[in-house]
Formats: C-alpha cells, structure tokens, sequence
C-alpha cells in the first residue's frame, strides 16, 4: 500500500510488540518504529526488525512437550451433549484459571456482558439448530456471540496457562481448537449459523468464530471452505 | 505482521487474495528531530475504557484513550480467531505500548508523549472506508500538536 515509512516485525498476529511483560525487547521495538522518522531517503521506507519475539519462559526446555494435563472424552454422540460436556470441562480447567490468577492477578472482566455458563447454554441451543435463542443482551446476536467465544477461549488459554511447564501460544491455539469440548460446541454453532437467514451471522460462522484451517476438523457437514455471503 | 510461512496455508492463501489497493500518493514529510517531536499511539487493538460501548463486528468509530488512564481501566473488544486476548490481559503495552513511551520520554528519545492517543476496530473495513474517521483523528491529534504517530495494525 506504499504507507510512507512500516516496520515490519515478524511477530504473531496480536502481539504487535512481540510479547507481554517484556519491557526492554518492547522499547527496541518502539524505539525501531519510531527511529524511522530520523530517516531521509523516503517516500516509502520499509525495515525489518530483525529480531524474533522472546520466549515467554525464564527455562525454556518447558517449552518442550508441553501437554495439557485435563483429559478430554470422546466425541460426545449428541450435540446437546456438547453443552454438559463443555460445562464439565470448564470444571475441569477452573482450578487451574485460580492458579493463574493467583500467579498473575485477576484479569479484566469479560466483555460480552453474560456469564460464561449462559454462553454455552446459549451456543447449545445454536448447535441444536435454533436460530433465534431468546438472549437477556442489548447487544446484537453477533456481538453477544462473538465477544462471548473470545470470553470464554481467553479463559481457556489462561487456565491452561495455570498448569505446570510453558506452552507457546501455537501450542495452545492447537490445543483448543482440537482437543477441546468448547471448540467442538462452538463447531457445532457456528454450522447452524452458515445457514442462518441473517447475512451478518453467516459471515460471523465462516470467519469469525473458527480458524479456517480447523473448518474440517470442526465442522463435519463442512469440510471444506464456506462461501463468505 | 506475522511471517506468512508462519501461518496455516489457508490463512496464507486468503491474505495473499485480499485486494490491497495502494494510496494514490506517496505521502512523505520530514520534519523535528525525534527527540523534540510530540508523539501518539493509534491502535487497532479495538481498546477502550471499561463500561464504554464496545466496538462492533464492522465499526468505523474510534475511541479516545487519554495518556494518564490506567492499564485496568482498559478492555478488547476486537476480536479475531486469529490471535487471543491473553497477552493484551497480561501486559497493555503488548498491542498499546504507552509505558514503553513515557520511558522514550524520560530517556530523551522522544520529545514528549500525546495528551490523548487513539484506538480503532482492526477488522471489518476497507482502507477507504475508515478515511473519513481518520481524517477526523488527524484533526484531533494536531489540536493535540502531534507530530508523530506510531500506527500499532493488530
């Protein structure tokens, strides 16, 4: 796009400064984006940092092996069972989100504005194929449900992040989406949403609620890509 | 920016096939040395206050976030399947780097810190749709006496 002066830095999508709770590697980063204004030779000044994102973990043989110590069951065979299912594991995980609270501190609330459990009751009903759960929220459909999957894959992240060794943030990402009840329920949501009458909510399903590359492994009926209408 | 080989194949083939059309002109204008320039952040970490309405799935609105507001008094409501939430939780300066730049401040580097700096929903849009909202903060970041702006894309 020929932006006047772009430091590029090869860092993970959302993380724009490379890693949290790392001050000085942040400051180069800063200090690199904004050194480019001491530049004479543009228009167009494009750099790379060159330099990838710290570790998170002061050892980082952690990084290795890292696995997620909650056992997971099978397939449930019924979509409603997604719902017990994924209560059940949040049970599972929820002494570990204490632990990384106590180790962290307590983070902001979440921002759907509807408590977790409502969340998945909610997406149960979705998986069920009703297309129109009555919702105590004055948000949209697509903003209560968006906001509410980030809720609740955020506290999934950070209570896996409360057990033992150090998981990179690809590790994690896989773990969810593959291994977890939730991911399955949201699956099953999202395959009643590629139908749903309201535009907004079918882009919703095919781009906004499960990565594109775990469409096959989520969304049985839908294997390949959706159209994006 | 993540490195495209980083990235599902997927993913890399939808980015690769989204229409980046260039800026008509070549912007390009020098000016202060760095360490006497006025400097703000604008982020499209779709950031704001706590209680303030949240950004919506396509939102062309900002939001103002003044330099003094603590870290905690802020909240995400961008959201993407592409990253998570939790390193903005733990460390604002992540995708909002405003203590990193009061340290640029006190060491010299940078002249001063913006009283007020900014904050958009990164996703939804085309570039020529947002011109307008950003010509609108252009305004406001000169009645503030910027003369730099870091744009963080999240």
């Amino acid at each position: 796009m020929r932006l006047p002066r772009f430091l590029w830095v090869p860092f993970e999508l959302g993380r724009p400064f490379g890693a949290p709770n790392e001050p000085d590697f942040q400051r180069r980063v800063l200090r690199s984006a904004l050194e480019l204004f001491e530049g004479h030779s543009g228009p167009v000044v494009l750099a790379d940092f060159p330099d990838d994102a710290p570790l998170r973990t002061e050892d980082e043989s952690e990084q290795v092996g890292w696995a997620c110590p909650v056992v997971f069951d099978s397939v449930p065979e019924s979509r409603s069972k997604f719902v017990d299912e994924t209560l059940a594991e949040m049970s599972r995980l929820a002494p570990w989100h204490e632990v990384y609270v106590e180790a962290r501190g307590a983070p902001a609330p979440g921002a759907s504005g509807l408590l977790f459990s409502r969340v998945v009751e909610l997406l149960g009903e979705f998986a069920e194929g009703e297309l129109n759960p009555e919702v105590e929220s004055e948000k949209a459909t697509q903003e209560w449900l968006r906001l509410g999957c980030d809720d609740l894959r955020t506290w999934y992240m950070e209570a896996a992040q409360g057990q033992p060794g150090r998981a990179s943030s690809g590790d994690l990402r896989d773990w969810f989406w593959r291994n977890t009840a939730l991911a399955r329920l949201i699956g099953a949501a999202a395959e009643t949403l590629l139908d749903h009458p309201e535009p907004i909510l079918r882009m919703l399903a095919a781009r906004a609620l499960v990565p594109r590359e775990y469409f096959s492994v989520l969304l049985a009926g839908k294997g390949s890509m959706p159209s994006e209408n | 920016m993540v490195r495209l080989a980083d990235i599902s194949e997927v993913e890399r083939a939808h980015l690769l096939a989204k229409e980046c059309a260039p800026f008509p002109g070549q912007p390009w204008v020098e000016g202060l040395p760095l360490s006497d320039r006025r400097v703000a952040l604008v982020t499209s970490a779709g950031l704001h206050r706590v209680g303030e309405q949240a950004f919506s799935l396509v939102d062309l609105s900002y939001r103002v976030i003044p330099s003094d507001l603590e870290a905690s008094d802020l909240t995400m409501t961008h959201s993407s399947v592409h990253f998570d939430r939790v390193g903005f939780r733990e460390d604002v300066n992540l995708v909002f780097p405003i203590d990193r730049l009061r340290e640029l401040e006190n060491e010299g580097v940078i002249g001063s810190v913006a009283d007020r700096h900014y904050s958009l929903m990164g996703a939804g849009w085309l570039p020529q749709q947002i011109e307008p909202t950003m010509r609108e903060l252009a305004r406001l970041l000169k009645e503030d006496d910027v003369d730099a702006v870091c744009l963080v894309p999240v």
